[in-house]
């Protein structure tokens, strides 16, 4: 059994999608062309999620977690490289933050955290245009046990 | 929040180490020498102490033939497999084509990186891959095969490059789908080490795309 609860796992996907929200709606801003039109899709994508995630926390009788006024971002926006650096960072926070869904009962949410690591890891790697930077993306290497050499 | 996930990950990450151990800890198999203790107690450990309660099973009447590996075992043997096989799949490709090495290499470390924490996971003897483990329910004992075939794993890679990269991708993805569809039958643990396995595989076939 595990002892992650349900409806934390969910607020902490739901708090990084709001980031994420903000970051693709400022990088969006810095980028042009293919890149900007990506950069839209995506952030729609990510207000749906986002919207998705606030119901099952509603559902579960629970009140989700607002968005903050503004967000620190990652990487200091000055460029569209550094823009499309930022958004695959928030990404790579986001499998993090999906994390805690794969560790719930729930076999449903499970899947959904899996899945939803999957897709930001693969947007994080289109955006960087370089593989994934871990081995174990969303896993810290404090995480990892036993400790990898 | 997130900070308390990190940490809650952190120890969820140590329960997989004990998947291979035989199903002599649980509860149930507590004896009569302990049954005025409550079931929170004992479930706390404030009671028994993890080696405690192990060496207290050992009055169960159950015999060790009768002891089951635990499921987690007989999945974990067959994402091992395919760590494997993939291993073996990009050291015959970049054999064949030297020109990719540079960009494969980078996942090919991180498939060596699964396979060593996969395999620090199981501990010998716990169940073997020719022989499917049983589990509790068959829904949960699957053999531990992969679930799909992973094509070319052990042939020559293509001689095409183009060929060579799309049966990498192909594979990379397979096994993305498969450590996805892993983390609803086993422990939570290990469910959030296949989960991050499947992403970066998934990340890899994305990233194999733009490899050619």
């Amino acid at each position: 059994m595990s002892v992650i609860d349900p409806v934390a796992a969910l607020q902490a996907a739901l708090a990084a999608e709001h980031a994420a929200v903000f970051g693709y709606g400022v990088a969006g801003a810095r980028l042009s062309g293919a890149a900007q039109a990506s950069a839209r899709t995506l952030w729609d994508a990510h207000r749906a999620t986002r919207d998705r995630l606030a119901a099952m926390i509603t559902a579960r009788h629970a009140v989700p977690v607002a968005a903050a006024a503004a967000y620190r971002l990652p990487v200091r926006i000055t460029s569209p490289r550094t823009a499309a650096t930022c958004v695959a960072t928030l990404e790579e926070r986001l499998a993090a933050a999906y994390l805690g869904l794969v560790g719930v009962d729930d076999v449903k949410l499970r899947t959904l955290g899996a899945e939803s690591m999957q897709e930001a890891i693969t947007r994080a790697v289109r955006w960087r245009n370089a593989p994934p930077r871990s081995s174990f993306p969303g896993i810290g290497s404090t995480g990892l046990y036993p400790i990898p050499d | 929040m997130l900070g308390d996930l990190n940490h809650t990950t952190c120890e969820e990450s140590r329960v997989p180490r004990a998947v291979a151990s035989r199903s002599l800890s649980g509860p149930q198999t507590v004896s009569p020498p302990v049954m005025a203790v409550t079931r929170r107690a004992v479930l706390s450990g404030v009671v028994l102490g993890g080696t405690t309660a192990l060496g207290l099973s050992g009055c169960s009447k159950k015999r060790p033939q009768e002891l089951k590996p635990h499921p987690d075992v007989a999945v974990l043997l067959g994402a091992i497999a395919t760590e494997e096989r993939l291993i073996a799949m990009y050291e015959s490709t970049r054999k064949a084509h030297p020109d990719l090495a540079r960009r494969l290499d980078p996942l090919l470390a991180h498939h060596r990186d699964h396979l060593t924490v996969l395999r620090r996971h199981y501990v010998p003897g716990t169940g073997s891959s020719t022989t499917p483990s049983p589990g509790p329910t068959a829904a949960q004992s699957r053999p531990a095969q992969p679930r799909q075939t992973l094509t070319g794993a052990t042939e020559a890679a293509p001689g095409d490059r183009r060929q060579a990269v799309a049966a990498l991708r192909l594979t990379e993805h397979q096994a993305a789908a498969a450590r996805s569809d892993e983390v609803t039958r086993v422990s939570p643990g290990l469910a959030q080490l296949f989960a991050s396995i499947g992403a970066c595989e998934a990340g890899h076939a994305a990233w194999l795309t733009r490899v050619s």
